[in-house]
């Protein structure tokens, strides 16, 4: 396995960073060589500070004209062999749906990170939401599979980038960093480590890039300038990478082996954490900025004689149902709070089976206090 | 395709996929020669292209890396490749609608930024795979599926927008002419800067059929006729567009 | 310290609110503590409202939004009036006396910084250190010797010995409010 033990090329041990630089951070930890950006709010920082640190350490950074180019020249710096990224927020990245899926259908290592803003359109540029869970798994056309982390503070904007980049090279996937703006503003005391596993890609000369005999398969990745004549294509493709746009059998094929490279690897992929769970009647289901406020919450309801409990979702896609039907078996209820409509609410259900389930929405540009999740868990007694 | 070319495409390939009088193919074999007289290291030359009848002038005919990218994204995909690696020489190949409507907002930034990028854009002023329709390059009043009573708007003049966006080396040539357009594109591929060259390529299937030029002779004989090259004249002939004035326009 | 402890810098752009929440986040970090800050500030670039949030606490902390401060700087009386009424029961709200007519019931300590700044040290920039001094002279929650040291790694050299001044300026207020 191409995991490696790295010095970690940024300042190690305790240090105060925001969220956004962190991430930045460790997209350079991961040994990100490209940047390709435009600059939105509120994940600019990002982008700056790629176009500071990414040149002297031998990268490449670019400001595109729109981000529909900034993924593209993303996924063109990938197959150039480096590990490539961009940063955005709610409207670029529906502007980047369509080359999401080149990536996807490609199998190219890409990195996004999504720092959420107040959606839908323009809504409000500074301020938090939540919005894009069900945008970056269904927002490009057809099926495909992607990666996303949802960090809960500085910390993971800096070690869950470099997971990001790991699962991105290793899965040949697009993952997200999904974080929200109340994290990437964040200034927080992290403690970074003076080594890092880091994955770089799987490259066999000579093997065919775009499949292999299992169904679940990941084709080794070789690169341009390489000497193997690659035929990158977003039409149907075979093995070699030749179009074959009729026959029903390619297509089938591909389509299927790109869902299930990513879905047959949940158990590696998928992590969560728990806290009081064991003897939990409630457990409130939170992810991102939001299960901070539920960690407070569940603390206090504790102190208050409520069984009470919290699973936060640490990887959001693929999503991973067995846990939750897992957890339903010993709780009397969940509770969702989230800064959007429900959007991992209904994922939440679906696996749930008769346990019942409570969605607690906010989408007023704040982030959701431990108070509203107290009293919701009051009314679920 | 002579056999002194075939070493620069793929055995796998027996055909191109061009309709009959496709100017394309004369633009491939005329990009070949110009590799071929600067001995081009393929191994080291990436060809990326968009969609439509011109992306797949390399993809898969060329025996090199070839990123066969989304519909006008790609010299946005080529600015990456290059900037990643910086050793690759990069030739965008693509189509008029591709690289000038979809994608014309890449082509004029990257034209601006001068990265070393070579675009040749295969120009037959039509949407040829999408069945005919209007392009940002059709001559105002000339037929196509979606302007039957004639386009009402004035072309783009393709050379004259990416010499104002910045780009070092601008060329337009044309497929009647392809001594001269070895030439052209021999001097954007060994250029270090942003290189553009206009390619003129019939369309008898899409265009020429609707525009009274049944066929690919006639179709031809249209273009020879109106294409003057700066030197001869400087300007185009009467009666004939600016878009169709070939020659290289530097500084 | 040990206990959780929560902050609120409130004043106007321009004066200097959020670099004075960064230098004392970033202190209580370069002494061993946990501190998260987060701002807010209108979309306008100068003018608006401005406000920094921090807290600290000696073990990695949960939830980092400032909820019910312990401490309030108010720097304008916009400020004042939005925050003062949020301030915990026990808590303590610092306001410039030459902004901001006080009326809250706190413990309350005011002091006309903005105009200390121009008189003593002839530079309207240094306001917020002053007013850093003064959190930390008041609360006694930072080493003195750290904060100089994280303040003299934030500025620009050739402002160094200056801010130490500002710094030492409002330390010695903020602990003789502290012993008065």
């Amino acid at each position: 396995m191409p995991l490696t033990t790295v010095t970690n090329p940024v300042k190690a041990g305790s240090r105060y960073l925001s969220g956004n630089d962190a991430a930045a951070e460790g997209a350079i930890a991961a040994g990100c060589r490209y940047y390709g950006g435009y600059p939105i709010t509120p994940s600019s920082e990002i982008m700056e500070y790629m176009s500071r640190e990414l040149v002297p350490r031998g990268g490449a950074f670019m400001q595109m004209e729109d981000e529909i180019a900034s993924i593209s020249s993303v996924v063109g710096a990938s197959w150039s062999g480096a590990k490539a990224m961009t940063a955005t927020s709610g409207p670029g990245l529906s502007l980047m749906q369509e080359c999401l899926g080149y990536a996807a259908f490609t199998e190219t290592p890409v990195v996004l990170v999504d720092v959420q803003r107040a959606g839908p359109c323009t809504g409000q540029a500074t301020k938090v939401g939540a919005g894009d869970i069900m945008a970056v798994k269904w927002g490009s056309h057809g099926d495909y599979q992607v990666v996303a982390l949802s960090p809960w503070s500085v910390q993971e904007m800096f070690s869950l980038t470099v997971e990001a980049f790991n699962l991105a090279e290793r899965l040949r996937v697009p993952a997200f960093l999904l974080a929200e703006e109340a994290t990437g503003h964040l200034r927080e005391r992290v403690d970074l480590p003076e080594t890092l596993e880091i994955y770089d890609r799987d490259y066999v000369p000579k093997q065919p890039p775009f499949g292999c005999d299992a169904a679940d398969g990941i084709p080794s990745m070789p690169g341009f300038g390489m000497g193997e004549n690659l035929l990158v294509t977003g039409s149907t493709h075979d093995q070699w990478g030749y179009r074959k746009t009729e026959g029903p059998a390619f297509h089938d094929s591909l389509v299927r082996r790109l869902s299930q490279k990513v879905l047959s690897r949940k158990a590696e992929i998928c992590r969560h954490e728990g806290y009081y769970l064991d003897d939990a009647e409630l457990v409130v289901v939170a992810y991102g900025f939001t299960a901070r406020a539920a960690l407070r919450a569940v603390r206090q309801a504790r102190q208050d004689g409520l069984a009470v409990g919290l699973l936060r979702l640490i990887t959001i896609w693929p999503f991973d149902d067995g846990l939750i039907t897992r957890v339903a078996q010993g709780a009397k209820g969940f509770l969702v709070p989230e800064m959007n409509l429900g959007q991992v609410d209904g994922l939440v259900r679906s696996a749930a089976g008769d346990t019942p389930v409570k969605s607690l929405t906010q989408v007023n540009g704040s982030t959701i206090s431990p108070a509203s999740i107290l009293a919701a868990l009051g009314e679920m007694r | 395709m002579a056999r002194s070319m075939e070493k620069y495409l793929r055995p796998e390939v027996k055909t191109t996929p061009f309709c009959p009088g496709c100017g394309h193919g004369v633009l491939m074999g005329s990009l070949l020669r110009a590799i071929d007289q600067l001995e081009l290291d393929m191994t080291n030359t990436l060809f990326v292209s968009g969609i439509g009848c011109a992306a797949w002038i390399p993809s898969p005919n060329f025996a090199a890396d070839t990123l066969h990218t989304l519909h006008g994204r790609a010299v946005a995909f080529a600015t990456g490749a290059k900037a990643a690696n910086p050793e690759l020489k990069v030739i965008v190949i693509s189509g008029d609608g591709d690289l000038a409507s979809i994608g014309g907002n890449h082509l004029i930034h990257a034209a601006r930024r001068n990265l070393e990028l070579t675009v040749i854009c295969a120009n037959n002023m039509i949407y040829g795979m999408t069945g005919g329709q209007m392009a940002p390059t059709t001559p105002q009043g000339h037929l196509t599926a979606t302007s039957v009573t004639g386009n009402p708007y004035r072309p783009f003049d393709l050379v004259k927008l990416v010499k104002g966006a910045g780009a070092p080396y601008v060329a337009r040539g044309a497929v009647t002419r392809p001594y001269e357009l070895i030439g052209y594109l021999k001097k954007a591929i060994a250029s270090p800067d942003f290189a553009f060259v206009d390619v003129l390529s019939p369309c008898p299937t899409q265009y020429g059929r609707r525009n009274k030029l049944d066929s690919a002779g006639a179709m031809y004989e249209r273009l020879r006729g109106l294409c003057q090259s700066g030197a001869e004249g400087a300007c185009a002939p009467d009666g004939a567009e600016d878009t169709l004035l070939l020659g290289e326009f530097n500084d | 310290m040990t206990e959780r402890k929560e902050i609120r810098l409130a004043g106007l752009g321009g004066q200097g609110v959020v670099l004075a929440g960064v230098l004392l986040g970033q202190a209580a970090v370069d002494q061993g503590l946990y501190a998260a800050g987060s701002n807010s500030y209108g979309a306008q670039a100068r003018g608006g409202g401005a406000r920094a949030d921090l807290v600290l606490d000696g073990q990695e902390i949960d939830y980092p939004h400032v909820q019910q401060p312990d401490l309030l700087v108010a720097m304008s009386q916009g400020a004042y009036d939005t925050y003062a009424s949020g301030v915990a029961p026990e808590g303590r709200v610092l306001f410039d006396s030459g902004m901001v007519e006080p009326n809250a019931p706190h413990d309350r300590y005011g002091a006309k910084v903005t105009s200390l700044a121009l008189d003593e040290f002839k530079n309207r920039q240094v306001a917020n250190v002053i007013w850093v001094g003064l959190v930390a002279g008041v609360t006694g929650w930072f080493q003195t010797e750290v904060l100089e040291r994280t303040l003299v790694s934030l500025v620009p050299e050739r402002f160094a010995e200056l801010n130490k001044a500002a710094l030492a300026k409002g330390l010695d207020m903020g602990r003789a409010w502290e012993v008065a």
